[in-house]
């Protein structure tokens, strides 16, 4: 719930519940709040509740309502706020809101140990503005960069023999598994078929072609005992299965 | 596919609070790994909130595969990797809302690194300067590009990966969840064969003890358990700054072919010969 602290330079005098819709402020005794000082109009200001803000109105007071600072005559508030009437103040505080954080974190570093600026090797993240400024500046200084913008070439599989269930294969996946496997993209067919003969990493307009469990492929009539990069034309042989590598626009 | 899985999260030697956290679904195949960031408890808020919302996105989505996904669908990839990143990327709205909440969590953040395993093709996807590696044949490899600010130097070709380590800008990341109201996810897809191990771990562990220092230790003859408690140690003997969590999973060799199999193949030839 909001509520006004009323205080006097730095002495907290009263601690106001905000459970009214509207709540008077001034000298006279009539008031909600009542400020005795002859800086203060017997009718000050009044604070009201705007939907779900509370708002502060100055009522053609003599010496003026001050927002932080600033004469205003009606003003919405929001938590930490202060409010000088005269040379009394007036903190509104709303906890259902975002409190201003230096008081609240102030209270609870006194119990801890540790200082409350982060140690040097605590984890830290740039914000967005500063990670744009040191990428611009360091992408600057790199050669070669933007090569990102160009547009990816795509591999693709031509089945020149054997049994499978397509023709060609547009290697547009990440991974492209080749086997008799639920998981391969190209599927080879017939009962001794491996599970899986060989895998297909896509990278960066890059494919790497690898053995799975056992050297069981052909890539230019070597048998495939290591990851290699697969060039222009390379054949891939897997059984009867023949597959030429090509790359496309 | 057998796998066999350790996990284990430490707040290591100096820090006062755990703000990683891990989780391991076995019915999904779903490994995940968060280390947390921001003053007081926010680190651990923010880190909590990513690893359940990408668990509960992803067990959702087994049980209702028209789940709506958040973030753009990428062709490239398949089904499975595109619901660990809509995952990422709803994990990330919700730490970004949730930061604005309290003053007590304004700048919280988290990394991430997630993996799942999919028969054999390996699902992974991160944001941060936590890692993913593949243990193949002896040989220790990075999977995941930390985005942090030292790291992206290197690629950039401005310092060396020597200069990197000791930089005092070494915690400086480019991307968290709970940073912005949206994030870019980094995704990709591999082939995995029996006897691969794949290791995730938090900074808290590659900041202490190098490539060539963990290697060996998922080299030994450990259960994934016992190769999680040794890293977290190793960690600690090197000083522990940081919190340290890794989760390993081991890729198991099929059991024995039944008898039958056996003769079939003997017969056949099994891989060897292929008739048409």
């Amino acid at each position: 719930m909001a509520k006004l602290i009323l205080k006097f330079e730095a002495a907290v005098l009263k601690e106001i519940p905000l459970e009214k819709g509207s709540l008077s402020i001034g000298r006279s005794p009539g008031n909600d709040v009542v400020i005795d000082n002859l800086a203060v109009s017997g009718h000050h200001a009044k604070l009201s509740l705007d939907q779900d803000h509370y708002v502060i109105e100055d009522m053609s007071s003599l010496n003026g309502t001050f927002l932080n600072n600033q004469r205003i005559r009606r003003s919405l508030l929001k938590d930490g706020d202060e409010i000088l009437i005269g040379k009394h103040t007036l903190v509104y505080r709303d906890e259902g809101g975002v409190e201003a954080p230096a008081g609240a974190s102030l209270e609870k570093t006194q119990q801890l140990p540790q200082p409350q600026q982060p140690k040097m090797d605590s984890t830290v993240v740039l914000d967005t503005k500063k990670r744009r400024e040191f990428l611009a500046q360091a992408t600057s200084v790199a050669t070669g960069g933007g090569a990102t913008d160009s547009k990816e070439r795509l591999g693709c599989l031509i089945v020149l023999d054997g049994k499978t269930d397509q023709r060609e294969y547009i290697l547009t996946s990440k991974l492209s598994v080749i086997g008799k496997s639920d998981m391969a993209s190209v599927k080879l067919k017939g009962w001794f078929a491996p599970k899986v003969a060989a895998v297909i990493n896509r990278r960066e307009g890059h494919y790497e072609i690898a053995p799975a469990d056992k050297a069981v492929a052909k890539v230019n009539s070597e048998l495939l005992a290591a990851p290699r990069e697969l060039k222009e034309g390379d054949m891939i042989q897997i059984g009867r299965v023949k597959l030429q590598f090509n790359f496309r626009e | 596919m057998r796998i066999a899985v350790g996990a284990r999260s430490d707040t290591g030697l100096v820090r006062q609070k755990n703000e990683d956290r891990i989780a391991v679904d076995l019915s999904l195949n779903l490994f995940i790994l968060c280390d947390g960031m921001g003053g007081q408890a926010a680190g651990e808020v923010a880190s909590k909130l990513g690893v359940d919302i990408i668990l509960e996105h992803n067990r959702q989505s087994a049980r209702n595969p028209d789940l709506e996904t958040v973030g753009e669908y990428e062709q490239m990839f398949s089904p499975v990797t595109n619901r660990l990143a809509s995952s990422i990327r709803l994990s990330n709205q919700a730490i970004y809302e949730a930061a604005e909440q309290k003053p007590s969590t304004v700048g919280m953040g988290s990394t991430v690194v997630a993996a799942q395993l999919t028969g054999n093709v390996l699902s992974i996807a991160h944001v941060g300067d936590s890692r993913i590696y593949l243990f193949h044949e002896g040989e220790l490899r990075q999977l995941t590009q930390d985005h942090s600010l030292v790291m992206e130097q290197v690629r950039q070709g401005l310092i060396s990966r020597e200069e990197a380590e000791q930089s005092e800008l070494s915690n400086v990341i480019l991307r968290a969840l709970g940073a912005e109201p949206d994030v870019q996810v980094d995704l990709d897809e591999l082939w995995v064969n029996e006897g691969d191990q794949i290791l995730l771990c938090s900074d808290g562990l590659t900041r202490m003890a190098s490539d060539a220092q963990i290697a060996p230790v998922l080299a030994e003859p450990f259960t994934a358990q016992q190769a999680c408690e040794r890293l977290v140690e190793l960690a600690n003997e090197r000083g522990g700054e940081d919190n340290v969590s890794v989760i390993v999973v081991r890729l198991l060799a099929s059991p024995p072919p039944s008898w039958w199999k056996r003769a079939l193949r003997s017969i056949a030839g099994g891989n060897r010969v292929w008739l048409n």
